[in-house]
């Protein structure tokens, strides 16, 4: 990913923004505008008062006193109208942009969702962004930058007002612009150390966050596992809590001595600008005091002008603090709207799926290889497969022969690498893929339920019709548990996303079996989903199963070989090929790997 | 949910802090005293300061005088400015070291020592989230305290200063700036009750809102998500609840906001009120640099008497998440874990005895407690294995758990060796325990760090090899470049390896072995592996725990044959037990499960049902 300009990088944050606030920009200049005015009012105005009262003209101050009251109070007013809704908007934008990110990984290409390194930059810029506060603090910082900007603009505006302030004095050095010259001057140099000073400041912070990446990565590792519910029964039975905890000692040992090096340096750094600041006003009243001593001005106006200058120095101070942060989550924030913009598909067909009451859908694989990118090893090789309609076939294979990565493909999750799939003889790349999908129901080893209402799972989306989901539910067995549950099909499933009900492994699978024959689809896919289910609930899932999708195609991989027995025809993958295929009986009798692996079961069973 | 009650006084809570601050690094405590006189110091300047000079201009000092005074009073401000802010960088970094490092690796060890059924428990869960929670950020809970702690001095002492200084001019004066705070403080409360009463509620769709944002990024969800099609369910989910988060947002906002008008009002008739009376005693006479200085230390009170206010309500929230992180620090462990009889180290195999045994899982109040073991009786002799089989929910993992200690049964009692679980020292009795669950995790550390659960310069490398050896792991581990002390996973170590399902299950029987446990617990350990793995990982079982007692739950039948005995489990009682040849002429509901699962296996294939009537009578076990 090429380095855009911040500017480029800021514009493409709020194009984002903008989705959800379209007149953010009006927003954002008003409060700031009023904001950085605010200041200079009171200043401008306190000198008059002062000026008047110091002339003992009671009369013309309370005038002033009133004006300025009127316009803190309407200003005031306005200001915090504009604040109160830029911190909704600040609060909100943290969601507005995650949802958006969440929409758009359910989009993306799932290979790509798999890349470690897609997730892992999301992952990284959700880590940084929450560091820094969260995603709406670049709109908050957007909003003090620019009343900082416009602070800036006023202090200049008044600093070129004193340039008019020369009467009097006569050419007393005081009273001419050489002065005002040299104070300007002296505040320009001072801004530069500044800037020099808050550089090093952002220097010290890089090279000790650069330092800290492994023992935040390790930290981040650590306090993950250690809080992990699934690891609490291992920890106790194999006592590792004093391990782990010196473990998570890094972040006391080595982190210390750094992180207070770091905050004494910065801390040393700092004080060194607010002393010179401190001079440097010293100087601005030193000046503009003789100007007023000398009557170039009013005494009154010493603290506007000197006011107006100090402005500059609290604006320039708030730019490079915020700066810095402002540009580092800008570059954050980078990842987002990148992901945000990517297409989701390289390729996407327009075709539709016929839609046959017969289920006469042929899929058929052509001399398919699949490797994962930037890699050597072929999962999938050189494989030709034809899937009958309305045939019942079983794959098989050991550990790692390449089964589900044979359905992803199917089902395309994945795209070969070489070699094409077809839908009756139409490449299936040339479909829609949302339709594409319409054509299975899969039960994949690692399904999963969300945390949601039982009925929204089972029907995979928010309507549904009660009746078919009760009759889901009766096929897999889970009628009579569901009707127990306090809220029956509103019943939310787990208890990470609010209070619900606890489903054990078996029952979580016989729902994620209702939900495919919910779906109806003509292709039925069951990737090893019986693995929890007691023998008694398998043998009956697997033959009512059967009864269930007569006139569907239906592939069944399992580890267990009696199911392979309901099947049509038999594939016995191996290393990516296929190196056996037949019924059951052929390939029992064959000596191969079928068999071996039959022969491994159905040794504990002979009596 | 009930108000949470506060137990812990502020006092107590600062002496719990500090406590552990000064423990920590004792430097820290007066670094930030010295902040607190530093910032009161420069408070008070910022108000003397342009009264100064304008009482030096009034009185039209000579030019020296003016350059000399203020050098002077500038070197003053600027070291007392520097100095805080110096104080302050380097305070702050230490409270979030102190927090970060000190506090949450104490919390976190205390979440892996309480006891598992304390841990299990939805209500210590939460206890534990909050606890988490009050050291897991700069500005709220512990460290908000210490932030807090400072400024509220700091608001206190200016306070106090200025007060003084404004009851010299007139006492009454006091009395107004009092009454205008107090009454903005009241309008402040208005607002910030609206956010506390609501905190709850929000902190609900926080819930909500992170468990979508998690899912998205989970990648295993990807394929049902897109077969489904379950983006848009998911997204308007997801929606939804962030539209209830900023429903609650905005309304909180308007209250405050509401606040800020009323603040400003005030704040402006109360500037008029002074404005009004010190015109007047200018015109009695007062001199206009006095004039500017009140003023300024007007602002500075409402200033600073509104910082207290703000600060102790912010107190209260942090004292609510302090509630939490000192139940939780203060939390008593229920089991005997220093204490307690000891193993006898010599006896080869454990037995293990449950005697009447009952268990029900603890339920929220008002819910019926489910039984899950029903006087449960039966006996593992020492060196025996003994396998336990049921349907799902039969109460197998309950038996598991109370045999590690987990839980304590309602009735009867589990005894190791004759002596009951609730006498003996679980630290001791874990020294001989080793549990294989079915979902094995490995740790991104190195190998043999996976095996020995200790740091590297603690685990014994010979040990490991051996325990890898017979768990038929060391042939691939030795030819690995850095052997046993190759990283697992990619977490921490960019080049560790991944390992598949059936050598996880080895590594996990490697783990055990090492341990040299006098009692194995295998629950459900093959279920995800091939059926050449699941063989292997079989005779490796009936080979290696040679000697050693051991409990083994599988739903694949034919691997309980070569346990010496079986207990079929139903409804947590136990209705069969015997050798597998007994239970199988018995004719029971293990026959009939046996026969359901071996059918597709047995010669022929003729693939019929053999229906076997459910056995009502039982079979006695004793």
């Amino acid at each position: 990913m090429e380095k855009q300009s911040m500017l480029k990088q800021v514009k493409s944050f709020f194009r984002v923004i903008k989705k959800s606030y379209p007149k953010i920009q009006y927003l954002l200049v008003t409060g700031s505008l009023i904001k950085a005015a605010l200041p200079f009012v009171t200043l401008f105005f306190s000198a008059r008062i002062l000026n008047a009262f110091l002339r003992q003209d009671f009369k013309y101050g309370v005038v002033q006193v009133f004006i300025m009251l009127s316009i803190q109070f309407i200003g005031g007013l306005l200001g915090k109208a504009c604040d109160e809704r830029v911190e909704v908007i600040h609060i909100n934008a943290d969601d507005m942009v995650k949802s958006q990110i969440a929409t758009k990984i359910y989009e993306i290409e799932y290979e790509r969702l798999e890349e470690h390194q897609t997730m892992e930059q999301l992952r990284n810029a959700d880590l940084m962004t929450r560091g820094l506060g969260g995603i709406g603090y670049q709109i908050l910082d957007c909003y003090q930058i620019m009343e900082a900007a416009f602070s800036i603009l006023g202090s200049l505006m008044f600093t070129a007002l004193l340039f008019t302030q020369i009467k009097g004095g006569n050419g007393n050095f005081f009273c001419s612009n050489w002065s005002t010259l040299i104070l300007v001057g002296i505040y320009g140099f001072v801004i530069f150390l500044f800037t020099k000073n808050n550089k090093k400041i952002a220097q010290v912070f890089e090279e000790q966050s650069k330092g800290n990446d492994k023992v935040n990565a390790l930290a981040g590792y650590l306090l993950n596992m250690m809080l992990e519910q699934k690891n609490a029964k291992d920890f106790r039975i194999y006592q590792m809590q004093d391990s782990l905890s010196k473990r998570l000692s890094v972040l006391e040992g080595e982190g210390t001595s750094m992180y207070l090096n770091t905050a004494k340096k910065t801390g040393f750094l700092s004080a060194r600008n607010d002393f010179l600041s401190q001079l440097c006003a010293g100087a601005g009243y030193f000046i503009i005091g003789a100007k007023a001593m000398y009557g170039a001005i009013s005494i009154g106006n010493v603290l506007l002008y000197v006011g107006a200058l100090n402005q500059i120095i609290t604006a320039i101070l708030t730019l490079t603090q915020i700066g810095n942060q402002f540009i580092y989550r800008a570059q954050c924030l980078q990842a987002y709207t990148d992901f945000l913009q990517t297409p989701n598909m390289s390729y996407d067909g327009t075709l539709p799926i016929e839609k046959r009451a017969d289920g006469n859908y042929l899929f058929e694989f052509h001399d398919v290889s699949f490797s994962y990118p930037d890699t050597e090893k072929e999962i999938i090789s050189h494989l030709s497969l034809q899937f009958k309609p309305n045939e019942k076939l079983a794959i098989v294979g050991k550990n790692g022969a390449g089964k589900t990565t044979l359905i992803k493909l199917l089902c395309r999750l994945y795209e070969p690498t070489s070699g094409s799939i077809t839908l009756n003889g139409i490449d299936i790349r040339k479909y829609d893929y949302e339709e594409y999908v319409q054509a299975f129901s899969v039960v994949f080893q690692d399904f999963q339920l969300f945390s949601l209402g039982l009925g929204d799972n089972i029907a995979a989306g928010e309507k549904w019709k009660e009746e078919d989901v009760w009759s889901s539910l009766d096929r897999v067995q889970m009628k009579k548990r569901v009707e127990k549950m306090p809220d029956r099909l509103e019943t939310r499933l787990y208890n990470n996303n609010g209070s619900g009900v606890d489903l054990s492994g078996g029952e979580a699978q016989k729902c994620a079996i209702a939900r495919a024959l919910y779906k109806d689809a003509p292709f039925v896919i069951l990737d090893e989903p019986t693995a929890a289910l007691d023998p008694i609930a398998e043998a009956e899932i697997y033959e009512n199963f059967n009864q269930m999708i007569k006139n569907k195609t239906a592939v069944y991989i399992s580890h267990r070989m009696s199911s392979c027995q309901f099947c049509d025809r038999i594939i016995v993958l191996d290393k990516g090929k296929i190196s056996e295929e037949g019924t059951h009986d052929i390939l029992v009798n064959k000596q191969g790997i079928y068999a071996q692996l039959y022969q491994m079961q159905a040794q504990y069973y002979a009596s | 949910m009930e108000k949470k009650k506060i137990q812990y006084s502020i006092w107590s809570n600062w002496k719990f802090i500090y406590g552990n601050l000064f423990r920590y690094d004792k430097k820290v405590v007066f670094f930030q005293a010295a902040e607190v006189i530093l910032q009161v110091l420069n408070r008070l300047a910022l108000v003397l300061l342009p009264a100064a000079i304008i009482q030096m201009l009034d009185m039209h000092v000579d030019i020296n005088v003016l350059a000399r005074n203020l050098l002077i009073i500038f070197l003053i401000v600027g070291v007392l400015n520097g100095g805080t802010s110096y104080l302050m960088g380097r305070n702050r970094y230490q409270y979030i070291q102190f927090r970060a490092g000190y506090m949450i690796r104490r919390v976190v060890y205390k979440v892996l020592s309480i006891d598992y059924v304390q841990y299990e428990d939805t209500k210590i869960q939460k206890l534990m989230n909050n606890a988490l929670n009050a050291v897991g950020s700069n500005g709220a809970g512990l460290e908000g305290i210490i932030h807090k702690t400072a400024n509220l001095l700091v608001a206190i002492f200016s306070l106090g200063i200025f007060s003084l200084m404004v009851a010299k001019v007139n006492i009454l004066l006091v009395v107004l700036l009092v009454v205008v705070s107090l009454i903005q403080i009241g309008v402040y409360r208005l607002a910030s009750n609206y956010e506390l009463q609501h905190s709850e509620e929000k902190a609900g769709y926080r819930v909500n809102k992170e468990y979508f944002n998690r899912v998205a990024y989970q990648v295993n969800t990807g394929k049902d998500i897109r077969l489904y099609r379950m983006k848009n369910w998911l997204t308007s989910e997801y929606q939804k609840a962030n539209a209830k988060y900023q429903k609650i947002v905005a309304k909180e906002k308007l209250g405050y906001f509401a606040n800020d008008l009323g603040c400003l009002f005030l704040q402006i008739l109360r500037d008029g009120c002074c404005y009004y009376f010190f015109i007047q005693q200018l015109q009695a006479g007062m001199q206009v640099a006095e004039f500017v200085l009140y003023l300024g230390v007007i602002a500075g009170f409402s200033t600073y008497f509104n910082q207290i206010t703000m600060h102790l309500m912010g107190f209260q929230r942090d004292q609510i998440s302090m509630e939490y992180l000192r139940e939780f620090w203060n939390m008593q462990t229920l089991f005997n874990h220093g204490s307690g009889k000891k193993m006898d180290p010599k006896s080869q195999g454990f037995t293990v005895e449950f005697d009447q045994v009952s268990f029900s899982y603890p339920k929220e109040e008002g819910e019926k407690r489910i039984q899950i073991l029903d006087q449960i009786s039966f006996k593992i002799e020492a060196g025996k294995k003994l396998a336990l089989v049921g349907i799902n929910g039969a109460g197998k993992s309950t038996i598991v758990k109370l045999m590690c200690g987990f839980y304590q049964p309602d009735s009867g009692c589990v005894r190791v060796n004759g002596v009951d679980i609730k006498e003996l020292n679980l630290d001791d009795y874990y020294s001989y325990l080793a549990v294989v669950f079915q979902e094995a995790f490995s740790y991104s550390f190195s190998i043999l760090e996976n095996i020995s659960c200790e740091l590297l310069e603690n685990s014994d490398r010979e040990k490991g090899i051996q325990a890898l050896k017979k768990a038929g792991l060391w042939e691939k581990i030795q030819d690995l470049s850095s052997q046993e002390k190759t990283y697992l996973n990619k977490d921490i170590e960019e080049d560790g390896i991944q390992l598949s399902g059936g050598e996880l299950q080895k590594l996990m029987l490697a783990r055990a072995l090492y341990k040299d446990c006098k009692l194995v617990l295998l629950d459900e350990p093959t279920a995800a592996l091939d059926a050449i793995a699941e063989h292997e990982m079989y005779q490796k079982y009936a080979t290696v725990l040679e000697g050693k007692s051991a409990l083994f739950i599988s739903h694949r039948l034919a691997s309980t044959r070569f346990c010496d005995h079986i207990l079929f489990l139903e409804n947590g009682k136990i209705v069969e037990c015997g050798t597998h040849d007994e239970l199988m002429d018995h004719n029971g509901q293990y026959a009939n499960m046996f026969q359901v699962q071996s059918k597709y296996y047995r010669e022929g294939k003729d693939g019929e049902a053999v229906d076997v009537e459910t056995s009502e009578e039982l079979f006695s076990c004793n």
